[in-house]
């Protein structure tokens, strides 16, 4: 260990303006032996926890704190402050969430006079050359620097105020240190030498400047006043810094003696909850207790031996965990929200607890589905669960504006989240900080296939779209650093922290940018590893549509549906199911599930939870979905690694499907206890958690083999664990998720017209467009209806059996105008295009819109002439209803492939024919075959298709496979891309919207694919 | 009058076994540094033409005010500015 401690550095958490992470920073202190670090982000404590947590794991002593922005009288400055116990976090906290507050998003400016009142348990370091007193200094301002450091004297006292020197090999740093020195003197002041670091080594140093230009929109060629003009700001080892200030030595020492100050231990342990009311005075357990008994006469639960032994574990554990509070406070969101009529249910690990069940929060019996309460909840699991809940989407606010309405704005904010650099991001900021021209990088970021800016090299001829070969290293270079690193903050979908306390006095709280909404500087991970309790109030468009065909169901014909009474054992609907026939259906509709249904053919309900966990990424990396297949249509015999395995793995034919069948594997093979087996699971999912995987392999193996397990097989049940990677439902989650799933099939085969409409009314959702929901409504013999200014509603609607298209499919059509409009209509109905014009006086954009959509296709006239008319109209709204006389020009009709393509821009759909029919004949002389006559064809057979690319998938666990859709007038057709052949012709398939493929069919069971061998381009 | 060299012209320095700038010999005669006036280092325009160089402002025994630069990449020296 050294004698040195930095402590100013700022991570990537200072937003734009730090280029590595708290976990990089303090691997190079690390390896530099510097004894502690500090943090010290612009106002900002974002990267706190993963650095105290990388700290503690390499041995180095995390000091926190922050760089304060204040305000100046002629510009903001900077302090630095560290925290030296708990008195000094929620100053530090407080100083921050005010500075914030006084700010737009994304800055900070905070009132100096503020820290004198919060200055107490923190120590203030004067700052870098922004700092208030180096400001003044290197202006020649003497009495100002005097001025400012006799105040912070006065505040934070002779044993907390340091002026801090820095040394950058910049030329006027040493007169800077010189004058500070002096000061020091003057004022029996201490010194202390700090790097502003920026970077964890020069090698960042790039990255670190186009950073800053991505922070002021800017180039690097006119970036120089911003742009540090060399590599210093990095950790720098010992002798390093003795070296610089050998004038100093005492600001080098003085490092140490600062680190000795600061003793604060960033708690990790329960928030203090806000208390729920209880009636009777009841304790929290008890009134829990209390509500899960109401629970069992509502579900109708028989009180069996089982059901009372499960009951009473799940309180005594919870109460053991001080969580009934907690339960109690979720209960109540979901009472208020089942009261307002908002649809909701709990997802994910909560549906393992009967209690959440009871409580009305999860829609699962965990014990009709052997679920396991230890991967919610247990003794030895040092994490709280989260309790995850979907709520209508378009009634969410309703609930999260109730959460802060109960326990108020100073206790209650959301989560917050990073919005990171990805590919095609990642091209557009760092190509313009580059200087190069937009077009470019719109062209390359518009070519490239994948999602992480670190693989954009990988992605084919890109370099060939750049004028030199030095620039596209450049991009390549600096968009592989960039990749992952946060660029600015958002607020997280929908998780929510309430807390007894003040937030402000726990953790920094900033304005989010919707209103009426903070966010804590922390994002998921964060609070997680904190222990702190994040309630996740999530929006499920689903949910929105299924209370939207409910509600339309009720309207038409008095029936009220009660989907919760359904018994999920409806043979249509499985068949339906297990045709594919699932576009709109929840979680089963995607593309690769359409695969999977027709092998499959769920029949009853827990068929549905296993489809809807065979199609993730743990379950495919794992190899599982094949055998799965294959044994449960008696292909392959179902066969276990090892007989201990089958209590585990029998509901899964012998593979690892769920994310509880990890605990059980871990349980019954290695004798885990189930808190431990969850560690695993969690170790497993863990990109971070290498060297803790490594000690869960070794328990693993030992397990085993104390079982009499050989070492080989052990490990390889271990690697099968490892692949599998933790990235799958828990059943718990599955089986919440297929309620939904039976819920929505339901509704798609009972009431079509309806769920299709809702789905409509709902978008974005699912897998597919809209235009797909219409070419499946019609494939059903739905009729569409086309927009109407006299017949259409806000959103769509049912029109004897009909959907009719609502304004809200035209293109530009907000809130504002579709009540201008249907104000209008309530005098009566439009008799033609001036009339229509006078009583909306909607712009002539919109009016443009619904005529080129076909809206007022009911007066007969053409869309040109219609368009040449309210040119020519007079639009002042006191002028008479008198029509202009009728024009004896002759406009031509506008062309059907004119039409499709007016309607696909301005409704994103077209109501006429399929594209592909105004090509058919020419195809059909040339050979080409439609979908419809695809099941005629033999295993093997070479075939011509075409269509319109729908979907074009190529996911990371497919090896380079891509997976391409075609849909004609008939319906789809499944492609299959190896990658030689998308090498080849992967330019038509990105850039042409028709295209022919020539291929060989491949028939698995119901399940046609076309393995493309050569694609060109239908013009 | 000072007199500037754009990219500088090359001469041979002599340093000490720290890397510290003792002496350099221009257009044949040897100035020994006497005093080091101030001293700094640039990292600059890496995605153009890369300059990475400490600078050093000094007297010389011979009566000489230079800007003199080490470059940190390709390792030479160059006197950028003599102040006559």
């Amino acid at each position: 260990m050294t004698d040195y401690v930095e402590l100013h550095a700022h991570s990537y958490y200072s937003l734009l303006d730090g280029a590595s992470s708290p976990e990089d920073l303090v691997a190079q202190a690390g390896v530099l032996g510097l004894p502690a670090l500090a943090l010290t982000d612009h106002d900002a404590v974002y990267g706190a926890v993963a650095f105290v947590k990388a700290a503690r794991e390499i041995g180095v002593r995390p000091l926190l704190g922050a760089e304060l922005t204040l305000e100046g009288k002629d510009q903001p400055h900077h302090l630095t402050l560290l925290v030296q116990n708990a008195r000094g976090w929620a100053n530090l906290c407080s100083l921050i969430t005010r500075g914030r507050l006084n700010a737009d998003k994304g800055s900070a400016l905070l009132p100096t006079q503020a820290l004198e009142q919060h200055a107490g348990g923190l120590i203030a370091l004067s700052g870098c050359r922004q700092g208030e007193i180096a400001w003044a200094l290197r202006h020649n301002q003497f009495d100002t620097a005097l001025a400012a450091a006799e105040r912070y004297l006065r505040w934070f006292g002779r044993d907390r105020f340091y002026l801090e020197l820095q040394h950058h090999h910049l030329p006027h740093d040493e007169m800077l240190n010189a004058r500070l020195a002096d000061l020091a003197d003057h004022l029996q002041l201490e010194l202390v030498a700090t790097n502003n670091v920026h970077y964890a080594t020069r090698a960042s140093k790039a990255l670190q400047d186009v950073l800053v230009c991505i922070r002021h929109n800017s180039t690097l060629g006119e970036s120089s006043q911003w742009l540090r003009p060399n590599a210093e700001y990095t950790l720098k080892a010992c002798t390093e810094m003795q070296t610089l200030f050998r004038r100093y030595p005492q600001a080098i020492t003085n490092t140490l003696r600062i680190a000795d100050q600061c003793a604060f231990d960033l708690s990790f342990g329960l928030q203090e909850l806000p208390t729920f009311p209880t009636p009777d005075n009841l304790s929290a357990p008890a009134y829990l207790r209390s509500l899960c008994a109401v629970g069992m006469r509502t579900r109708r639960l028989s009180v069996t031996e089982a059901v009372e032994q499960q009951l009473s574990h799940e309180l005594r554990v919870i109460e053991r965990s001080g969580l009934a509070n907690y339960f109690l406070i979720v209960w109540d969101i979901v009472r208020f929200s089942r009261e307002q009529d908002i649809l909701c249910q709990g997802r994910g690990s909560a549906a393992n607890s009967l209690v959440a069940y009871l409580l009305g929060i999860s829609p699962i019996n965990p014990l009709e589905h052997h679920l396991v309460f230890e991967r919610f909840l247990s003794d030895e699991r040092q994490a709280v669960p989260d309790i995850d809940i979907d709520f209508q989407a378009d009634r969410r606010e309703e609930v999260i504006q109730y959460v802060y309405a109960r326990y108020g704005h100073a206790h209650t904010a959301m989560a917050c989240t990073f919005i990171t650099f990805r590919a095609r991001s990642a091209i557009r900021d760092v190509g313009k900080a580059l200087g190069l021209p937009p077009d470019l990088l719109d062209r390359a970021a518009r070519a490239i296939d994948t999602f992480k800016s670190g693989r954009i090299a990988e992605d084919g001829d890109l370099d060939t779209l750049f004028p030199s070969k030095q620039t596209f290293n450049q991009l390549i270079d600096v968009t592989e650093q960039i990749d992952g690193l946060p660029r600015h903050l958002g607020i997280h979908n929908g998780g929510m922290i309430v807390m007894g306390a003040p937030l402000a006095s726990r953790l920094p709280t900033e304005p989010a940018t919707m209103p009426e909404r903070s966010v804590v500087q922390w994002d998921k991970d964060s609070l997680e590893d904190a222990g702190l309790v994040k309630i996740d109030l999530l929006g499920l468009r689903m949910l929105s549509a299924i209370a939207e065909t409910k509600a339309t169901v009720t309207a038409l014909t008095g029936e009220r549906l009660n989907l919760d009474a359904l018994r999920f054992d409806d043979a249509a609907v499985y068949e339906m199911v297990s045709e594919a026939d699932t576009i709109g259906v929840f979680q089963v509709e995607s593309r690769a599930q359409q695969q999977v249904l027709p092998r499959m053919r769920p029949r009853e309900f827990n068929d549905l939870i296993i489809s809807i966990s065979l199609i993730r990424p743990g379950p495919i990396q794992g190899n599982m979905v094949h055998p799965y297949l294959r044994r449960r249509l008696g292909e392959e015999t179902v066969k276990y690694p090892h007989p201990l395995l089958q209590p585990a793995l029998e509901e899964t034919l012998g593979v690892v499907l769920f994310q509880e069948q990890v605990l059980k594997v871990a349980r019954d093979l290695a004798g885990f206890t189930g808190g431990h087996g969850e560690g695993l699971r969690r170790a497993l999912g863990s990109k971070r958690a290498s060297a803790a995987l490594e000690r869960f392999h070794a328990d693993f193996i030992d397990g085993a083999v104390n079982k009499g397990v050989e070492e080989s097989l052990a490990n390889a049940v271990f690697d099968t664990l490892r692949a599998f990677g933790g990235y799958s439902f828990p059943k718990s989650h599955a089986a919440a998720f297929a309620v939904l799933v039976y819920q929505s099939a339901w509704l798609k085969r009972y009431h079509p017209a309806a769920f299709a409409a809702a789905l409509l009314n709902h978008q974005p959702m699912g897998f597919w467009s809209p235009a797909t929901i219409v070419s499946d409504a019609k494939r059903h013999g739905i009729r569409i209806l086309p927009i109407d200014i006299n017949q259409s509603a806000a959103v769509c609607t049912l029109e004897d059996g009909a959907i009719r298209l609502g304004f809200n499919y035209v293109k530009g059509f907000g809130d504002e105008a579709v009540d201008r409009l249907l104000r209008a209509r309530e005098a009566g109905t439009f008799s033609g295009l001036a009339d229509f014009s006078r009583r909306t006086q909607l712009p002539r954009r919109l009016s443009e819109h619904l005529i080129l959509s076909g809206a007022l296709e009911e007066f007969g006239k053409t869309r040109r002439s219609l368009v040449w008319e309210l040119g020519k109209l007079d639009y002042r709204p006191d002028t008479l209803s008198l029509d202009l006389p009728e024009d004896t020009l002759q406009f031509p009709s506008v062309s059907i492939q004119e039409v499709m393509g007016l309607e696909y821009e301005l409704m994103g759909l077209s109501l006429r024919d399929h594209l592909m029919t105004l090509y058919r004949d020419r195809l059909t002389a040339r050979g080409v075959i439609g979908s419809h006559q695809l099941t005629d064809c033999l295993d093997g057979e070479a075939v011509t298709v075409a269509g319109q690319i729908l979907v074009h998938q190529a996911p990371p666990t497919a090896k380079g496979h891509h997976f391409v859709t075609l849909e004609d007038e008939d319906g789809f057709i499944n492609i299959v891309v190896r990658p030689d052949v998308y090498a080849e012709h992967r330019r038509v398939l990105r850039e042409s919207p028709l295209v022919i493929v020539t291929g060989v069919v491949q028939r698995q069971k119901g399940v046609i694919n076309i393995v493309a061998q050569t694609i060109t381009a239908l013009r | 009058m000072t007199r500037l060299w754009r990219t500088g012209t090359p001469i041979e320095a002599h340093t000490t076994a720290d890397g510290d700038l003792q002496a350099f010999t221009w257009q044949g005669a040897r100035h020994t540094v006497t005093v080091v006036a101030n001293r700094w280092r640039v990292d600059l325009d890496w995605w153009e033409q890369h300059i990475w160089r400490e600078y050093f402002k000094l007297a010389t025994d011979t009566g000489l005010l230079v800007i003199v630069y080490h470059d940190l990449a390709a390792n030479t020296w160059s006197l950028q500015r003599l102040y006559d």
